[in-house]
């Protein structure tokens, strides 16, 4: 293998690797936070992914023009919204009253609320059925450099997930609400007699994971430019994976699991023959493997009650 | 006695009217006054209900019995329509996994979420076994059982380790793994064009895919596998009842609500998970194998996460861990929607819904799970094991 293909490659591993990490963070907040696993989380994967196709309309309405900065800033910001509002949503119709119901129920509760939402984006955008082409916001050509292609789209994607993790640090390390997070996740009842607000604490909580899912949603569209409603399902189980391969609850952990994972499936898919039919599978393997050798997760210092 | 035929006769009545009525406003107005009638009878004469349920729990094998007699006539009653006939097929073999889901899931608390993989299994089992080795249909259908099974105790290892969310995690990750290697093995599974041309059982040298004659009238093919899935179901439901009802029942259940005091009491988590495992597989086995030559035609698609997740909706609709819950639950969410065909597109939206609304509203279901009533009997039973 030349050296310009393994540059490549390595471009498009870390493309991969941060979009789920992006998912595998929402799933590891909640986790720690509210102690819930969102089976619906994949599902704001492919609603951020939608409303960065249908916003175009309104955009341009609004006097902006296609490809230029305010545009994608506009859509940035829509799809920002829809996964708070979906994440708020969950909170409050889903996740909330179900409380004190056993793990089982929880789980299989936000499975239903994916089904929902799956189906309704099929049956209610129009053509939902099939994939949808998903236009290039910006009208740049691929960058070669050296032998190697860069698509702008994947360093735009790796600088977007770049300032949104730094962002998510500096929420939960250096602000008092990320305080709050820290507090409750820690220790819920001990939070609540320090006179947190906990409830607003995991609707933030929901809110700001499901966003950046959302937004990873809109780079799938961006880096593969093709979109399908049932796209959230894979994304969600590998977010999944990523967040358990890092150990549920570490949210850094979550983005280096992320990572591991966009690296392993490239490099399968580029070295082993005929890798590309099995790219899905590696994942499941490594969580597996992971789960039964490591169950904390590759950097779980908590050892989580498991059995 | 009378009061169970009478109350299993009506039912039967009631089932009848639902099938014969075709106008779409007709099956709305028929639910709609079936669900008004079971509100207030519930209100005004709870009382009633509840000896009626005291009676139906004391009688429960004069009830079955009942019930499967009512069951074999229902093929005359319908006149051989193939096309019901059908969807009680389907009806029954999802009633068969929803019993399987149920004894892992329900009673022994170890969440799947890949369960159409073990029907997956069946299914090719007795495809490959009956079209490339040759192997009558008899004598495959229980080696698909038994591979089930042993998925069941594959998938149950590393559930050994790991419970709860991880568990759901690992169990996706089993179906889609198995439907992937289903898709990609392509010389032993036919990859996306799936098996063609499973040829039908034989039974007492008639070919159980022809059409029958009963003299009076004759039905098409699908009332011969009417009857195989009848036998099985009751064989399904017997066994997972008394399995549920032994000590062995009892301590899954025990395993279910606290592994840790359950293993102070001296269970054997190994064991009894990985055999819950492997006897809620082997019912999804069977199932598929039926499903197997009954179609005579199968493919990965067929068997994919949608399925699982129409098994699970059926179980939370009837009640975890409850036996008639998992019947009643497979009977409503396979037979309702056949009646909307008009609404096709919706139908997994529809599983989605009732998931959601039960658990909000209705979190033990149709027909919730009866805490077991301690008589000596049962304890003599246990003590001579």
């Amino acid at each position: 293998m030349t050296i310009e293909l393994i540059v490549q490659q390595i471009l498009n591993a870390l493309g991969l690797g941060i979009m789920y990490a992006l998912i595998a963070v929402g799933f590891t907040l909640f986790f720690g936070v509210i102690e819930v696993v969102n089976f619906a989380h994949g599902e704001v994967f492919m609603l951020g992914a939608f409303v960065a196709l249908l916003s175009g309309g309104i955009l341009t309405s609004i006097g902006l023009t296609m490809g230029s900065v305010p545009y994608f800033l506009g859509i940035l910001v829509l799809v920002l919204l829809t996964g708070s509002i979906f994440g708020i949503l969950l909170e409050r119709f889903i996740v909330r009253p179900m409380r004190g119901a056993p793990d089982i129920m929880t789980l299989l509760i936000t499975l239903g609320a994916s089904i929902i939402t799956r189906e309704a984006v099929m049956l209610f955008v129009p053509n939902g059925r099939n994939p949808q082409p998903f236009p290039k916001l910006f009208d740049v050509d691929s960058i070669n450099i050296g032998g190697v292609l860069i698509k702008p789209e994947t360093i735009l994607c790796i600088i977007l997930s770049a300032v949104l993790i730094s962002g998510l640090y500096y929420i939960i390390e250096k602000t008092t609400f990320g305080r709050y997070i820290r507090a409750t996740a820690q220790d819920r009842e001990a939070a609540m007699m320090m006179g947190i607000n906990v409830k607003k604490v995991f609707i933030i909580t929901l809110a700001l994971g499901s966003a950046l899912g959302a937004v990873a949603g809109l780079m799938n569209g961006l880096s593969y430019g093709i979109i399908k409603f049932n796209m959230g399902f894979a994304a969600g189980i590998k977010g999944f994976a990523a967040a358990v391969v890092g150990g549920l609850g570490n949210v850094y952990g979550a983005i280096a699991g992320g990572m591991l994972l966009g690296f392993l499936e490239i490099f399968v898919v580029s070295t082993v023959p005929d890798g590309s039919s099995y790219q899905d599978l590696i994942s499941f393997v490594i969580v597996i493997l992971c789960l039964v050798f490591r169950p904390a997760g590759i950097f779980g210092e908590r050892a989580y009650e498991k059995v | 006695m009378i009061k169970i035929l009478l109350t299993e006769l009506l039912g039967y009545l009631l089932f009848l009217v639902f099938v014969y009525i075709e106008e779409p406003i007709l099956v709305v107005a028929f639910i709609a006054a079936m669900a008004i009638a079971g509100i207030t009878l519930k209100k005004r004469a709870g009382l009633l209900l509840q000896e009626l349920e005291k009676t139906y729990v004391e009688n429960i094998g004069k009830v079955g019995l009942i019930a499967v007699m009512i069951a074999l006539t229902i093929p005359f009653a319908i006149m051989g329509d193939s096309y019901w006939l059908q969807i009680l097929n389907f009806m029954m073999l999802n009633a068969m996994m929803a019993l399987g889901l149920n004894f892992m899931t329900g009673r022994a608390g170890l969440i799947c979420l890949g369960y159409a993989a073990f029907m997956a299994i069946g299914a090719y089992t007795v495809g490959i076994l009956t079209l490339k080795a040759g192997i009558s249909f008899w004598i495959a259908l229980p080696f698909a059982g038994v591979f089930a099974s042993l998925f069941g105790v594959i998938l149950g290892l590393p559930a050994l380790r790991v419970k709860g969310h991880y568990l759901a995690l690992v169990t996706i990750a089993f179906g889609l793994i198995v439907q992937e290697l289903l898709l990609n093995l392509e010389s032993v599974t036919g990859g996306t064009n799936g098996l063609i041309d499973i040829p039908s059982p034989h039974f007492l040298g008639i070919d159980m895919g022809t059409t029958v004659n009963f003299g009076f009238m004759s039905m098409t093919y699908q009332a011969n596998f009417y009857y195989l899935c009848l036998a099985l179901l009751v064989l399904t439901t017997v066994v997972i009842y008394r399995f549920s009802n032994s000590l062995f029942g009892l301590a899954l259940n025990a395993m279910r609500e606290d592994q840790l005091a359950a293993q102070c009491y001296g269970l054997n988590l190994t064991n009894y998970k990985l055999l819950a495992f492997a006897i809620g597989a082997f019912f999804g086995g069977i199932a598929g194998g039926v499903y197997a030559a009954m179609i005579n035609f199968i493919a990965p698609e067929n068997f994919g996460y949608s399925l699982s997740i129409i098994v699970i909706s059926m179980i939370i609709l009837g009640g975890l861990d409850s036996i008639p819950g998992a019947l009643v639950g497979a009977f409503f969410l396979t037979v309702f929607p056949e009646k909307f065909r008009a609404f096709e597109d919706y139908r997994v939206m529809f599983y989605g819904i009732i998931i959601v609304l039960c658990l909000l509203f209705m979190r033990e279901g149709l027909l919730p799970f009866k805490h077991r009533i301690f008589k000596p009997k049962t304890a003599a039973r246990g003590e001579e094991n």
